[in-house]
């Protein structure tokens, strides 16, 4: 696309062609970022939802003045065809007879009567997680649920997905969400499974042995090059995590040299005041005999209980056991620790597993804990806590949709 | 029969060769506010569909 807006810049400058965009994504600064980065500077649209159904993406699409499609996917390596077929062509005007163009405009379904079909339902979920922001993001939910409970489309499930990952992202996240996004994503790819925009949300935050590419690795170099033009990049509301960056990898990395064990004997005290809340997510949210998963666990000091990190100790750590059989890729995770003296951030760490191909279906305990120092409010006492982790995995039989492509392994 | 884009899931308004595109109204990245694909019209138009994931 850059290669295209460079190669077109003459047809641009004489009044011939404008460019526009439209980028299928939730966290519309990263779009944002990435337009900056490129130095394009034409109009771009952000659309998290999918709603002309593309299965693939990059298209480009070529209008002629009236709106009407005269080239798809033209080819960069043959502009002279597209100058002679397109910018040098004089269209007329689509005769009435041809119909016009379909209306997709969400917002009235904001306000419309109560829906009675889930294509009502969809769309009025998709309206209002569009156009009314995280304030009405619990109706977005409960809207495309009603639109699940009517017809479990692939597209209303991978909706859903989206929803629930951004409340997640919201300040009005609920417990599990992130974990009830991935289930989303996962029953649209079963549903659809030759949708690789499904499948890309998954991998987006998935095992490293099923990435296709590093997903928002440019996002460092980009804000380099940015901040050497001497100008500000674009802040981004949600930092990208670990798995976003994850570089794919072609054999499943088992964690190496023996790690030191920081609690073995459990001395250390509970967080019996639950100062500090967990959550995990995994990706795919379910186990296949012989196929990796990647744990998102999240720590937030609880700011209902004052609750607050103390950062004058050491990081906070997370040790993770592996059940028998189970390979891992790291048993001791650490976050390092900000500069400032307290601090409330959420902590994340992720970790890789594989289930052997012999698991048995059913549940599979991870026994994982968290090592932190946090302090307490009301009594103004900073404590070094333990928090038990227990991971419950569920293991398949086998028949769900694969995420993992089997050549690759 | 017009070329159809072949990539598009069932249900979609359908996006060929010879027919208007759909005319979609979406959040513009910068500010949030509404933009449409026939504010483009009368000129022709390059439009990318892409992720930057």
């Amino acid at each position: 696309m850059p290669g295209w807006h460079e190669s077109t810049s003459a047809w641009r400058e004489a009044g011939k062609l404008q460019t526009a965009g439209i980028v299928l994504e939730q966290h519309p600064d990263r779009a944002a970022l990435f337009m900056q980065w490129k130095q394009l500077d034409w109009p771009l649209m952000v659309e998290p939802f999918n709603l002309l159904g593309f299965t693939a993406v990059p298209r480009t699409f070529l209008l002629d003045e009236y709106g009407v499609v005269r080239m798809i996917h033209p080819r960069l390596d043959d502009l002279a065809t597209v100058e002679a077929e397109f910018i040098e062509r004089e269209f007329a005007p689509p005769a009435p007879s041809e119909g016009s163009a379909a209306v997709v405009d969400l917002r009235p379904e904001m306000t419309a009567a109560e829906p009675t079909d889930a294509a009502g339902w969809l769309a009025r979920a998709m309206a209002l997680a569009t156009w009314a922001g995280a304030a009405r993001l619990d109706d977005a939910m409960a809207a495309v649920d009603a639109a699940i409970a009517l017809e479990p489309s692939d597209r209303a499930h991978f909706v859903a997905g989206v929803i629930a990952r951004m409340r997640y992202d919201s300040d009005g996240r609920q417990a599990g969400d992130f974990g009830r996004a991935a289930r989303h994503w996962a029953t649209a790819l079963e549903i659809g499974p030759n949708n690789y925009i499904w499948r890309r949300r998954l991998q987006q935050y998935g095992p490293r042995l099923d990435k296709p590419y590093p997903f928002y690795d440019w996002v460092p170099a980009a804000r380099a090059e940015i901040a050497a033009r001497g100008e500000v990049p674009v802040a981004l509301a949600v930092e990208p995590g670990g798995a976003e960056f994850a570089e794919p990898t072609a054999t499943f990395e088992v964690a190496t040299g023996p790690a030191s064990e920081p609690d073995a004997a459990g001395r250390i005290d509970r967080d019996i005041e639950g100062l500090v809340t967990v959550e995990a997510t995994s990706i795919p949210p379910t186990a296949v005999p012989g196929d990796p998963l990647r744990v998102h666990l999240t720590l937030r000091p609880d700011a209902t209980l004052g609750a607050h990190w103390n950062n004058e100790m050491a990081p906070t750590q997370l040790w993770v056991q592996a059940p028998a059989g189970w390979e891992l890729d790291r048993a001791l995770g650490e976050v390092e620790l900000p500069p400032e003296e307290t601090s409330d951030e959420p902590r994340s760490f992720e970790f890789e597993l594989r289930a052997p191909v012999d698991a048995p279906a059913g549940d599979a305990i991870v026994e994982a804990y968290a090592l932190y120092f946090v302090c307490d409010d009301a009594t103004g006492v900073c404590m070094y806590r333990r928090q038990d982790i227990p991971l419950t995995l569920t293991v398949t039989g086998g028949t769900q949709e694969r995420l993992i492509d089997p050549h690759r392994r | 029969m017009a070329e159809t884009l072949q990539e598009q899931s069932g249900g979609a308004p359908r996006i060929a060769l010879g027919e208007p595109f759909p005319e979609l109204v979406l959040p513009g990245v910068e500010d949030g506010r509404p933009r449409s694909i026939s504010q483009f019209r009368g000129q022709k138009l390059a439009l990318h569909v892409f992720a930057s994931w």
